[in-house]
């Protein structure tokens, strides 16, 4: 045991002059094996990474709306800032800021108010899914005109004029200057509703609450 | 009732069948009746390695098809007293045989023979899928290079979602020299990288194909490295508890010194 503790830093300084351990092909083997390894793993038991990448989406949707179909999780190497190792690198796009959470955390005790943002949010998306049609049947008339996608321009276009026409009676009657301001009225006007509506409904509840208890 | 053991690897050409017939051989020369079932169809090699290719009348595909009997089929090696072949054909595919015709022969046979020694086609379909399907234990054959040991890994994977869940490892054609110079993998980086416990080290040797162009396994020669490894390796199959070492490697100085030390604690 003495013997062993005396010798012990001897040889590791003579070891010093030997070759070091990073210029050995087997040490840079080994590690490429490693990762290899372990990407080779992820993908023997593809349930397993499904598994986890269904609960990661889980967790985020609570706070942030994302694209899960373009969404991706990979195993692969990472090299930056002085890393060198496996690392899970997860590319999720965002389609809307949820501010669900914050209100959920604000308000855990009123559990209306959540309900009421989801009904917000799909409205939210539903205005996107009119603009994404937009914009395929403008293609649409470039290539070719079915009579389908004309009957769908038509509705969509009935819609699109209506909001213009309003816009139009505001200019005839008012100043350039003013119009921005009136259309940037109306917008908090609109901003402002939809909060109304929710202080009203969540006073109603608190009402309602009070009544209970 | 005997054991029926699988030696396969993934990748091809790193010594599944040099493995079966040293280990058959070896386990024969230790008093064992053994069996070496070649469930390469299409591409058999253990007949020549063995030596055995003139003797065949019947394979595996025959008794699968009930045109003999599995007795007739199995070819006796006439220098190791009980050591029997049953050999693959040669002119059908993998698909000639399935799970259950390969379960029935593997029954069959423990019945006669202490061991059963399964030769597995490299790759991972329907062959290595026939080969595992009767066995109680799988060995993994790999050398120390990366191709060999990804594949491995991938097999150790395929085999712990099956019926062997503790699959042994057999690290093949070992060179000390480069081991020592730093330039290859030993057998502690191996089972670090695949964490499967290891049953043999096996040195590489010319001698394997010094014995294999005769058509006698390694084991038969004392003098062969790769043949010492494989008698020690059947002992471990035995149950012997025997550390594993590779014979011909030669400890460097500092190791002596090293082990010199650690020995004196």
């Amino acid at each position: 045991m003495e013997l062993k503790e005396v010798f012990e830093p001897i040889i590791n300084f003579i070891k010093g002059f030997q070759k070091k351990e990073t210029e050995n092909s087997k040490v840079k083997a080994k590690e490429r094996l490693k990762l290899v390894l372990y990407q080779d793993r992820a993908s023997v038991s593809p349930d397993y990474f499904e598994m986890m990448k269904k609960e990661l989406v889980e967790v985020i949707k609570k706070y942030v709306d994302i694209d899960e179909e373009l969404m991706e999780v990979e195993l692969t190497r990472l090299f930056e800032d002085g890393l060198d190792g496996p690392a899970l690198v997860a590319n999720i796009p965002i389609k809307n800021f949820k501010p669900v959470a914050k209100k959920v955390e604000e308000k855990k005790d009123e559990p209306v108010v959540v309900e009421e943002v989801i009904e917000e949010s799909k409205t939210e998306e539903a205005t996107e899914k009119v603009k994404t049609e937009e914009i395929v049947e403008e293609k649409s008339e470039e290539q070719t005109e079915t009579a389908e996608a004309e009957e769908k321009k038509e509705e969509v276009d009935e819609e699109i004029k209506e909001e213009p026409k309003t816009e139009e009676v505001v200019e005839e009657t008012k100043e350039e200057v003013k119009e921005e301001k009136t259309e940037e009225q109306q917008k908090d006007e609109e901003k402002k509703q939809p909060t109304k509506k929710e202080t009203t409904k969540k006073t109603q509840s608190k009402s309602k609450k009070s009544t209970k208890k | 009732m005997g054991e029926v053991i699988v030696i396969t690897s993934g990748k091809g050409g790193v010594g599944k069948t040099t493995s079966a017939a040293n280990l058959g051989t070896a386990l024969t020369i230790m008093g064992k009746k053994v069996a070496l079932v070649d469930t390469d169809i299409g591409l058999r090699n253990l007949d020549v390695v063995m030596g055995l290719e003139n003797r065949i009348v019947y394979d595996i595909v025959d008794v699968v098809e009930e045109n003999c009997k599995l007795k007739q089929a199995l070819i006796k090696d006439r220098r190791y007293e009980g050591l029997f072949l049953l050999p693959a054909a040669q002119t059908r595919d993998k698909n000639a045989v399935n799970e259950e015709q390969m379960k029935k022969i593997c029954e069959e046979l423990k019945l006669e023979f202490d061991f059963v020694i399964i030769d597995c086609p490299a790759g991972i379909e329907q062959g290595f899928k026939n080969a595992i399907a009767g066995a109680d234990r799988a060995f993994v054959v790999t050398t120390p290079e990366v191709s060999a040991v990804r594949d491995a890994d991938r097999i150790v994977g395929l085999l712990e979602s099956s019926s062997l869940p503790k699959p042994q490892l057999i690290l093949n054609r070992i060179r000390t020299k480069l081991v020592k110079k730093g330039d290859m993998m030993d057998e502690s980086d191996i089972v670090d990288l695949l964490s499967i416990k290891l049953i043999g080290a096996i040195p590489d040797d010319e001698n394997v194909i010094v014995q294999t162009n005769k058509g006698e396994p390694s084991v038969t020669n004392p003098k062969s490295l790769s043949g010492k490894a494989y008698m020690e390796t059947a002992r471990r199959i035995l149950g012997e508890d025997i550390p594993v070492t590779i014979p011909g490697k030669k400890d460097g100085f500092w190791a002596k010194f090293k082990k010199f030390f650690t020995i004196t604690k």
